[in-house]
């Protein structure tokens, strides 16, 4: 999938992960996020985080632990 | 998704586990922009304090003066407990951003409409 920003969120959790998510995705309306996520709670942070905020998530990759999220405008 | 959320902190530097969880949580509550009060009270109270957080990092966790300076900056706010904040002496010009000494009436007034809550 295309992507415009890269973010690797290496072993951030809980909310330290979607508070430097929300600030990178405010920086970038209407970008798409490819972002990989170590933390064994991001499978489910993140989609929760989408799904509340607005931003769309757009797939998500179980093995590589990757999430593509369109940055809301 | 719109609304508020609580977390109410009854622990400081007598339990810093419970307090970097608490402000950990509480920037996921902001950080899904929920309208987001960190309720300082009992021991809680002395964490309003700048320099009180600053020596305090858990195993596996961010420190705590930088999960509550991004607290703030991200624009969540903290409810300091006023009798609980007399009775310790505390110094209302020293305090941390997003701190601000209140009555339990605007912590009420703050929850009247709903608001979920969890407490550490």
């Amino acid at each position: 999938m295309n992507y415009d920003i890269e973010w690797l969120a290496g072993e951030l959790g809980c909310g330290e992960l979607v508070l430097e998510l929300r600030q990178r995705v405010r920086a970038a309306p209407g970008k798409v996020f490819k972002v990989t996520a170590l933390d064994a709670g991001a499978p489910a942070d993140i989609p929760a985080w989408c799904g509340m905020t607005g931003n769309p998530l757009l797939a998500h990759d179980p093995a590589s632990k990757t999430f593509w999220i369109r940055a809301k405008d | 998704m719109p609304g508020k959320y609580v977390i109410s902190l009854t622990c400081g530097l007598d339990n810093t586990d419970r307090a970097t969880v608490a402000f950990v949580v509480a920037n996921a509550a902001v950080a899904s922009d929920k309208d987001t009060v960190v309720f300082l009270s009992i021991e809680g109270t002395r964490l309003s304090q700048k320099g009180v957080a600053d020596a305090v990092q858990e195993e596996g966790f961010a420190p705590l003066k930088e999960l509550m300076d991004n607290f703030a900056k991200a624009g969540g706010k903290m409810f300091v407990c006023s009798p609980c904040f007399k009775k310790r002496k505390l110094d209302e010009n020293n305090l941390v951003p997003g701190a601000a000494v209140v009555g339990g009436a605007k912590l009420v007034e703050f929850m009247s409409d709903g608001a979920p809550s969890i407490s550490y």
